[in-house]
């Protein structure tokens, strides 16, 4: 049946550089542990059943170059491990536990399932989990696409200088990692301003994504709403998101993720068991923290304490539902967009990938039940891809869009506020120092230790520029360690800029930091200078 | 109006980032050579912000500050143009030196709230709390 209308679906998986290998534990890398066994995980083994059945998956997934690196760092491999063995004898432990009681049983063995299927792809793909994403993007089954270097909020990037090493940056990673050139740029947080253009453009990019006021208050104010392609007075096509769509599945308050059956978040076995049962699988300070096993379902409006346990099977049911009533409502959506501006309309769909697995427990099931019902009841929708639609699309409209973010209020509030400003004459002043640093040696003959220098004062600076500190300050969650983070990426740049102008690099110093902040292997510090190689 | 002198280049920064259409953040760092000349009362240690746009210099806004206070939130005369910051000081002679300018930046236009896809973002979805939804 021929499509009335395209479904394009952004999941943009994202964490914050973190890798910490003077330290046998350390409590916030186990959000990187998190992310692999209930988000990506989940998520490659929905692919690769879809494929598996026949049913093309059709969507974008946008990797950022320091999730990629995470991916690939041998040492947090090692620790992923012994993170799923640890939850794996533990598993084991419940499940003779809970042995009598069938309902807690059931649940216990859908972790004993989910637990083993990451040891097991893990093994699978010998702790690279870049190589099915690869294989399935060669294989046209997705695409994938990149974002700033180390997702830093671009307008918030005083320095041109800055905003063009981030760009370039994370173009370069991409190559090195899929083996291609990037097409597709997540701005972070759909943070735009008119300047990104330029250097979108310079590093090779084709489209990005935006929030849809930018969009629907651009200069031209189009016609069609956030239900086409637009194209940027340089030749960046646009896609901006949905709202409709993104609400239904993204909000706790108002979406599916909220439902009763659904698994609940913030009841967590770490919290709940005996101490001295669980002490051997809590951090090296022994402090209660999340382990993963969650027993407990939504409930409804009740105490923590009173959430009733989690029924998987009740849980699938309302996934179906909700698969059914996702799709129900975007037909309906496209026929009325035919009917009125008489066009096959697009809706965009962009979410943070680790919404599916790991907040909304039942997302990736969400996900395979929405693609597979497009087949099953012959819908007239198909999922496209960014280049897909741009390939077959009629030519975009011209437009300036708006300064924007999908943020909270629209802007740029939870990056810029009396919780986390004082970050920003660190950040900013010591982009300025590595700026000036390299428009002086950028045409030197270096010595070895001198360019290895530079090149690591620079990722130290792309790593202090990472929106994920100040957002972190502002909702209050582990502050300190963000603050930490600038504090110390900021000071390391400066070191190091310092002992290259007094020709004195400390290698041992260097060797460190390179061990320790490994990504962008291939960083020339140049990407910094005012007049650069492009 | 404040009268101007000479820009006086230096390693001293002012950078003005947008927040939101309504305002915008201006921070500043002085060198040490500079902090001692307010120190030493070369400056008084009231300092002006003045916001103009880049296209019409007519648009300004003024705000004063501490010397010290390395920050300052301003509202912009008017939305969706592009500012820089300059900070001045008076002098011992009385008149005002520009000591920093910042960066240029642009501001957004306020969309209708309820045009406002925003806030069903990540910033929502991960404050979820620990409370029953």
């Amino acid at each position: 049946m021929s499509s009335k209308g395209s479904l394009l679906f952004l999941l943009h998986a994202h964490l914050p550089y973190v890798n910490h290998p003077e330290q046998d534990d350390f409590l916030e890398e186990n959000w990187f542990f998190e992310g692999v066994v209930e988000t990506y995980i989940p998520l490659i083994s929905v692919l690769d059943r879809l494929v598996r059945d026949g049913i093309r998956p059709g969507i974008a997934i946008s990797i950022s170059p320091t999730l990629g690196a995470m991916l690939e760092n041998e040492h947090l491999e090692k620790k992923l491990n012994r993170y799923i063995n640890a939850r794996l004898e533990l598993i084991e432990k419940e499940l003779v536990r809970t042995e009598s009681d069938p309902v807690l049983s059931k649940t216990v063995r859908l972790y004993a399932r989910l637990y083993g299927e990451a040891a097991e792809i893990i093994h699978k793909y010998s702790g690279d989990l870049i190589t099915p994403l690869k294989q399935l993007q060669h294989a046209g089954h997705i695409e994938i696409i990149t974002t700033s270097a180390t997702h830093s909020i671009l307008p918030l990037l005083a320095h041109p200088e800055a905003l063009r090493a981030q760009i370039a940056a994370s173009a370069e990673d991409y190559f090195d990692r899929f083996n291609r050139k990037a097409s597709g740029f997540w701005l972070p947080e759909c943070a735009y301003d008119a300047r990104l253009q330029t250097y979108l453009k310079l590093s090779g990019f084709k489209y990005i994504f935006t929030e849809s006021h930018a969009v629907n208050f651009s200069d031209a104010a189009p016609k069609n709403g956030v239900y086409a392609s637009y194209r940027t007075p340089n030749g960046l096509n646009l896609f901006a998101r949905d709202a409709d769509s993104s609400k239904e599945v993204w909000s706790a308050k108002f979406g599916y993720p909220g439902a009763p059956a659904y698994r609940e978040f913030y009841r967590d076995l770490g919290y709940d068991a005996d101490y001295e049962y669980i002490k051997p699988y809590l951090g090296a300070d022994g402090t209660r923290r999340s382990l993963g096993l969650k027993y407990h379902s939504i409930t409804g409006a009740v105490d923590l304490s009173e959430k009733l346990y989690y029924d998987s099977d009740e849980a699938l049911a309302t996934v179906e539902l909700h698969a059914a009533d996702f799709l129900a409502r975007r037909m309906k959506q496209i026929d009325e967009l035919h009917a009125a501006k008489g066009v096959r309309p697009v809706i965009v769909g962009c979410y943070d990938a680790e919404l599916f697995g790991h907040w909304w427990f039942e997302g990736p099931a969400f996900l395979e039940s929405v693609i597979r019902k497009i087949r099953q009841d012959r819908l007239p929708i198909q999922f496209v891809t960014p280049e897909e639609y741009l390939n077959s699309s009629p030519e975009p409209v011209e437009i300036n869009p708006q300064v924007s973010s999908w943020g909270e209020n629209g802007y740029f509030d939870p990056w810029v506020n009396e919780s986390n400003d004082f970050i920003y004459p660190k950040v900013l002043a010591v982009t300025d120092r590595m700026i000036e640093t390299a428009n002086r040696f950028r045409n030197q003959d270096l010595s070895t230790a001198t360019l290895r220098a530079l090149n690591q004062a620079a990722r130290e600076v792309l790593l202090a520029q990472s929106s994920d500190w100040p957002f972190l300050m502002y909702i209050g969650s582990h502050s300190q360690y963000a603050a930490g983070r600038v504090d110390e990426h900021a000071a390391n740049a400066s070191r190091l800029l310092s002992e290259v102008l007094e020709k004195r690099v400390d290698e041992k110093n260097l060797g460190d930091l390179e061990k320790k902040n490994s990504l962008f292997p291939r960083l020339d510090f140049r990407l910094f200078a005012s007049v650069s190689k492009f | 109006m404040t009268n101007e002198t000479a820009f006086i280049p230096s390693n001293d920064k002012a950078y003005l980032l947008p927040k939101n259409p309504a305002e915008v953040f201006i921070c500043w760092t002085w060198s040490s050579a500079r902090a001692e000349a307010f120190t030493a009362q070369l400056f008084e240690p009231q300092i002006l912000v003045r916001l103009t746009a880049v296209d019409d210099k007519a648009l300004l806004s003024e705000a004063a500050a501490d010397w010290r206070a390395g920050k300052l939130y301003m509202k912009p005369p008017a939305e969706g143009r592009t500012y820089t910051a300059a900070v001045y000081a008076r002098n011992r002679d009385g008149s005002q030196e520009k000591l920093l300018e910042s960066n240029a930046a642009a501001t957004p236009v306020s969309a209708p709230r309820q045009a406002l896809s925003a806030g069903y973002s990540s910033a929502e979805f991960f404050r979820k709390d620990a409370t029953p939804i």
